[in-house]
């Protein structure tokens, strides 16, 4: 018989977070440095510290820290964040739904935030020009929700959430938004049809250091709370009878996974537009290496995300530099194809 | 120690439980019999506290389920599903993990009680499988796995299995229900398993609960519910009932009455 001793999986899960996070920190500073104008990692570690009031002795010109401050950091920061929040919400719904295909834009939110920022960019924008900055994400962020509510409030039936509804619903409501879309393309100035083809692309160009700021407490929302709801995640996988007879309060722990779902990716695509497959590709792949166990899955996803969509940025930004490729554009080229891999490996034999 | 008073479940128009009264004991085992759509899975439902009469109450330890957080009484009984739908590859090991939700125990404890369930359960070789490689006999003994990991504490009190046995060969529908009548005698649990066989039943139950059309038709002893008549009533089906011949408990030979009469013997070619 050939029994691992007890410990080993715990320690696997140790070492895969512990090396998945010290990349990410390293990868972080090298995206920083890179750009038109470079800055060499040690210069931007000791910006860094010399910002958070200590001495390193590394020099460093001001131009240099000005660049980092102010264009590359939050850029980078937003991309760990909007990263780190796809994957694990892409988690959360695979979980919620017990289908690994799942995908953030299932309960609603993709499609309302793209309907309401279409909307917004269309009449919004010249109806309130003071709001200019704020209006497009807020939009964005609302549509998102209002449309997860929509979904949530059809798939309730007696108090409880008819998971298969809420998937049926979410399809329905995507269409719907599709069509109204579609009318607004229709009734859009070219101005304004560039402006939301960019949009519906992707992008953490729009970063600042208050665009950060606001939406970090949603994004980290779904990233911090969600180890909260691993076990009862695992024991979901095996119906809702039996997550029940492990002694999971079955709807509340699904009003969580929905509403930390639309909070983090609502405020996702409101921060960045919207940027597909790294909500669906993380989880998996961290899966396949890992295994299903929520309690790793949810911070290995959140890590992996977050290393992935700043990678992807930094190809974004430098690939035809001096231009911008959408970020959105380089996650669906690399994610795409990796994902009919993925699905041809997996065929049955 | 687990008890059903004046049960009746509602659904709409139809009533899927009528008026039941059953009480199980610490240290029995009660099978539940009758045809499909008696309402057997219902009464297995209301006793894991997973759904609520529309009458009557259901009580553990003379407590009203209603009362008892899920994680306390996932503490006290466990539930063996019929078929359960996992699709997420899980290890072997971490399926019997999984019966460890609702304790508070540390992550070394979880560890030995789910290997000491995967032995119990015959499936420690399956530990590093991934579950949906494994047959749906394997799936079902890692699913009692669970359920074991899950009972492996003092305030373990009630076992429910549904129809434990449907996917699995002869040699380990007697395991799971030998391991079930150990947990009731060795551990003193009450056990409640819905059963379509019934020289099963027979077997391994103290007490055999007949349901028809969710009426509680019958209660008591093997030897008292299982008679001719009983079968023919509730089943629709003529059957012979001889004694056991090693084991001292009824034994059914069904005897359809649209096949009675014995085939022709065809002579030696």
């Amino acid at each position: 018989m050939t029994r691992r001793p007890a410990l080993r999986p715990v320690l696997r899960r140790r070492l895969v977070i512990g090396v998945l996070a010290g990349t990410l920190a390293a990868v972080t500073v090298l995206a920083a440095g890179i750009g038109a104008v470079p800055i060499p990692a040690s210069h931007v570690v000791g910006i860094l510290i010399d910002r958070l009031g200590g001495s390193t002795g590394i020099p460093f010109t001001d131009q240099e820290a000005a660049i980092l401050l102010h264009l590359r950091l939050p850029r980078v920061v937003l991309g760990v964040l909007v990263g780190a929040a796809l994957a694990v919400c892409g988690a959360l719904l695979q979980g919620l739904f017990r289908n690994p295909l799942a995908d953030p834009g299932l309960i609603g939110v993709s499609s309302g935030s793209a309907l309401a920022a279409a909307a917004w960019i269309v009449f919004g924008a010249s109806a309130a020009p003071l709001w200019a900055g704020v209006g497009l994400p807020l939009a964005a962020f609302a549509g998102g929700l209002g449309a997860t509510i929509v979904v949530y409030r059809i798939g309730r039936h007696a108090g409880r959430t008819l998971v298969a509804t809420m998937l049926l619903a979410g399809v329905a409501v995507a269409a719907l938004c599709g069509a109204l879309l579609g009318l607004l393309f229709f009734l859009a100035d070219d101005a304004a049809l560039r402006a939301i083809t960019f949009w519906s692309l992707g992008s953490l160009g729009g970063a600042t250091w208050p665009s950060v700021l606001w939406s970090a407490p949603l994004l980290l929302a779904p990233v911090l709370a969600s180890p909260r709801l691993a076990r009862g995640l695992n024991a979901l996988l095996l119906g809702e009878a039996a997550a029940f007879h492990l002694g999971v309060r079955v709807e509340r722990l699904k009003r969580w996974t929905i509403g930390l779902s639309a909070l983090g990716v609502g405020a996702a695509v409101a921060a960045s537009g919207m940027i597909g497959f790294v909500g669906l590709v993380v989880p998996h792949l961290v899966r396949l290496a890992l295994g299903p166990d929520h309690r790793t899955l949810l911070p290995a996803s959140a890590l992996l995300g977050a290393l992935l969509l700043v990678v992807a940025d930094l190809v974004a930004r430098t690939i035809v530099a001096p231009a911008e490729l959408p970020i959105g554009i380089v996650t669906a080229l690399a994610g795409g194809p990796f994902f009919l891999w993925l699905l041809l490996r997996e065929r049955p034999a | 120690m687990l008890s059903l008073s004046n049960v009746t479940v509602s659904l709409g128009e139809a009533t899927l439980l009528d008026d039941v009264t059953l009480d199980v004991a610490s240290g029995t085992v009660t099978a539940i019999v009758g045809p499909n759509g008696a309402g057997k899975s219902t009464l297995l439902s209301v006793l894991s506290g997973e759904r609520t009469p529309s009458i009557g109450t259901v009580r553990l330890y003379g407590v009203d389920l209603r009362t008892v957080a899920p994680t306390t009484l996932a503490r006290q009984r466990a539930v063996l599903p019929q078929e359960a739908l996992l699709a997420f590859g899980f290890t072997g090991r971490e399926v019997a993990l999984l019966g460890r939700t609702p304790h508070a125990t540390s992550r070394a404890e979880d560890e030995r009680a789910a290997l000491r369930a995967l032995d119990a359960a015959d499936v420690a070789h399956l530990a590093e499988r991934r579950y949906p490689t494994c047959s749906g006999g394997e799936k079902q003994r890692l699913h009692l796995a669970r359920v074991l990991a899950q009972l492996d504490s003092d305030e373990a009190a009630a076992l429910l299995l549904d129809e434990p046995t449907s996917a699995l060969d002869l040699a380990h529908q007697h395991r799971v229900l030998a391991a079930a009548r150990r947990l009731a005698t060795e551990r003193g649990l009450a056990v409640v398993t819905v059963l379509h066989d019934l020289n099963l039943a027979a077997q391994y139950a103290d007490r055999l609960a007949v349901l028809d059309r969710g009426r509680l038709v019958a209660e008591g002893t093997p030897a008292e519910v299982i008679r001719p008549e009983t079968v023919r009533a509730v089943f629709g089906l003529d059957a012979l009932v001889l004694d056991h011949p090693t084991l001292g408990c009824p034994l059914v030979v069904a005897v359809p009455s649209d096949v009675r009469d014995p085939l022709p013997v065809l002579p030696p070619s």
